[in-house]
């Protein structure tokens, strides 16, 4: 069975790729995997310090420390998915320049691969949120059913984007300097450590079709407020998710044959 | 008999852009095609068949890792087509693929992940690779600390430790001790005998003589010969113009001599030729049947070292070389006949007139048919004594 072009071996290679990209990750530290776990959690606490003591922000509906915590790991854990992601896939072929050179296989998997990297963190996140929801006694509700359809469309959408800069990037190496000062004013102009009500009422409307607030706002309904996402939110992300997808294969795809001269 | 092929190449071309700063923007939004190309393989074509390897000879740049990865399917060729019949290995480069912190056994274990292997299966070639590359105790150490032999030891071991139908090496044979040499020779005729095919790309002649049937020399992207390969190889070393420097105006064949090209082995065999001498020199006729044979190298199946004296004064003079119940084993030879004077200050030094020789692509091709086993051989007695 061919889907877009694929097939069932390259969904093996898909599959081996990810792991070997996973042990490369973290392979020759001492803490090994251990990485895989504390990175993320390091910087959650440093962020939950900052905007529950530092700067503690108001939140509709939710008082105290902890539901504000739980909050903002909903919003933060899937934006560490989406930018780890989205380097690992900047990266991908030029980092790999030695199976790309060397074996033959579909090397549009490769930023894949590195969209599918966010998975860690997100685990991660999700891992932390489960406990302190059983600490605190709010208990987990069905919207987690929802998550792996979000995690899917996630992983579509970032493909699409990390196939686009991870061509871009095997011609243009600024691509992937530039990528985490891009990443870091995409964070803070998403409504992701604030509610999109903090925006004024008349920004709100074009707001909340950025992408990446929408991707966290799943996760966020389904994980803390254990609801299903709303329809359009998945539609939406579906619709938006397939175009980047299909714009950013085609795009890797045109420039695939000259990576031979720059790698 | 058509025999099964094992790859073919059809008018393969590639060719690279020449990308600098400026033109990488240009190409990443689309407009690459005033950017400039370098043409690396230039309408190549041929025929693998089965049970063989097909040797590519060619000078630095002249497109044959390239030819390599095409036929891998790492390069997707711009025109032609390109077609490998069974499972393939490709050992492109003798560089690392992937991370350097990888132990040998996690670098074997990747790159059979990578190839599709199950577990046990994995687990019994990497003990092969382990045994095979000698590596000892340093298969556990990463990658990064190996020197370029060990590491070679290491990438020639996992890229053939499976039983593939096709293998793909450029350059492998080049590195190494020479016991490790000797043990890859091994492995790839067994290889070869048991049936698989490959292509052997190097730039190192005597590789392409002990392996391969047929080779092809490569020159800035065209198939300049294909050919046996002791011819090709001569055509590699020597290029196109370069003959043997013979001394013009003594004498000279007048025509290709006349000679039975395949005869049974133990039947008489004959050679007729005429000799015109142009001044007056003491001119005598060479002869030399050789074999060139893959997994032996050079065999001088006969040689005459005298000199046979044909004539001193100007004038055409007819001989022939008769030998009797040719002993020698069914296979193809070469024959080589040069006129040769003394030179005149020293009897032992004699100065080439003309000739015929497979290095100067005019041998006189000879086949012997016949029963193996047949033929010439040394008298030696074998015993068991232990």
């Amino acid at each position: 069975m061919m889907l877009a072009g694929f097939d069932r071996r390259d969904l093996g290679m898909l599959n081996n790729l990810f792991r070997m990209t996973l042990g490369d990750r973290y392979l020759g530290s001492a803490l090994g995997l251990i990485w895989a776990v504390l990175s993320p959690l390091m910087l959650m606490c440093i962020f939950t310090f900052v905007f529950t003591v530092v700067f503690p922000a108001r939140l509709p509906g939710r008082t105290g420390a902890l539901p504000y915590v739980i909050w903002l790991l909903s919003g933060y854990g899937p934006w560490l998915a989406i930018s780890e992601g989205l380097s690992a896939a900047t990266t991908s072929v030029v980092g790999n320049a030695g199976v790309v050179k060397n074996i033959a296989f579909k090397s549009e998997l490769l930023p894949m691969v590195g969209a599918l990297m966010g998975i860690v963190p997100l685990v991660v996140a999700f891992a932390i949120i489960f406990i302190l929801q059983v600490v605190s006694g709010e208990m987990p509700g069905p919207g987690y059913l929802a998550l792996p359809l979000i995690v899917a469309l996630h992983i579509l959408f970032v493909s699409g984007l990390g196939l686009f800069l991870g061509a871009l990037n095997v011609f243009v190496r600024d691509t992937a300097l530039a990528l985490p000062n891009v990443l870091t004013v995409l964070l803070f102009a998403s409504p992701i450590f604030y509610p999109l009500s903090s925006y004024p009422n008349f920004i709100r409307p074009v707001l909340q079709f950025n992408p990446f607030y929408v991707i966290a706002e799943c996760y966020r309904m389904a994980v803390v407020d254990g609801a299903m996402p709303s329809l359009w939110m998945i539609c939406y992300l579906a619709v938006v998710g397939a175009a980047v997808f299909w714009a950013g294969l085609w795009w890797f795809r045109r420039l695939k044959s000259f990576f031979d001269t720059r790698l | 008999m058509s025999r099964a092929v094992a790859i073919t190449c059809q008018g393969v071309s590639k060719s690279f852009a020449l990308v600098d700063g400026g033109s990488a923007w240009r190409l990443a939004l689309g407009r690459g095609g005033d950017v400039p190309h370098f043409t690396a393989l230039d309408g190549v074509s041929f025929d693998v068949p089965k049970g063989q390897f097909l040797g590519v000879l060619g000078r630095n740049g002249a497109g044959k890792s390239t030819l390599l990865r095409v036929i891998g399917g790492v390069y997707a060729p711009d025109a032609g087509k390109v077609a490998v019949h069974g499972a393939m290995s490709g050992l492109y480069e003798l560089g690392l693929v992937g991370n350097p912190q990888l132990t040998g056994r996690q670098y074997a274990d990747r790159l059979l992940t990578v190839h599709g292997f199950s577990p046990a299966e994995r687990a019994t070639m990497i003990s092969d690779i382990h045994d095979f590359s000698e590596l000892g105790d340093r298969f556990e150490d990463p990658v990064l600390t190996y020197s370029a032999g060990m590491g070679a030891r290491l990438y020639f071991s996992t890229a053939t430790a499976g039983q593939y139908e096709v293998y793909l090496l450029d350059e492998v044979l080049a590195v190494g001790d020479q016991h490790f040499q000797s043990k890859c020779w091994r492995r790839l005729r067994e290889r070869v005998s048991g049936g698989a095919s490959g292509v052997l790309v190097t730039h190192d002649w005597s590789a392409i003589v002990r392996l391969c049937e047929t080779a092809h020399v490569l020159d800035h992207g065209k198939m300049v010969f294909s050919g046996p390969a002791e011819r090709a190889v001569r055509r590699y070393l020597y290029g196109e113009q370069a003959k043997s420097t013979y001394r013009d105006g003594i004498a000279r064949f007048a025509g290709t001599p006349v000679y039975p090209r395949k005869i049974m082995t133990g039947t008489d065999f004959s050679l007729e030729a005429e000799v015109e001498i142009l001044a007056r020199a003491e001119v005598g006729v060479v002869l030399a049947v050789e074999r060139l044979q893959p997994a032996y190298g050079w065999e001088t199946g006969l040689m005459s070292r005298r000199t046979t004296p044909v004539g001193e004064e100007p004038g055409r003079y007819a001989f022939n070389v008769d030998i009797p119940a040719m002993p020698l084993p069914p296979g193809s030879y070469q024959i080589s006949m040069h006129l040769v004077m003394p030179e005149p200050h020293s009897s032992a030094v004699k100065i080439v007139l003309d000739g015929f020789s497979w290095l100067d692509g005019n041998g006189l091709e000879l086949g012997v048919e016949g029963v193996d086993g047949r033929g010439f051989s040394l008298p030696a007695e074998w015993r068991v004594t232990g």
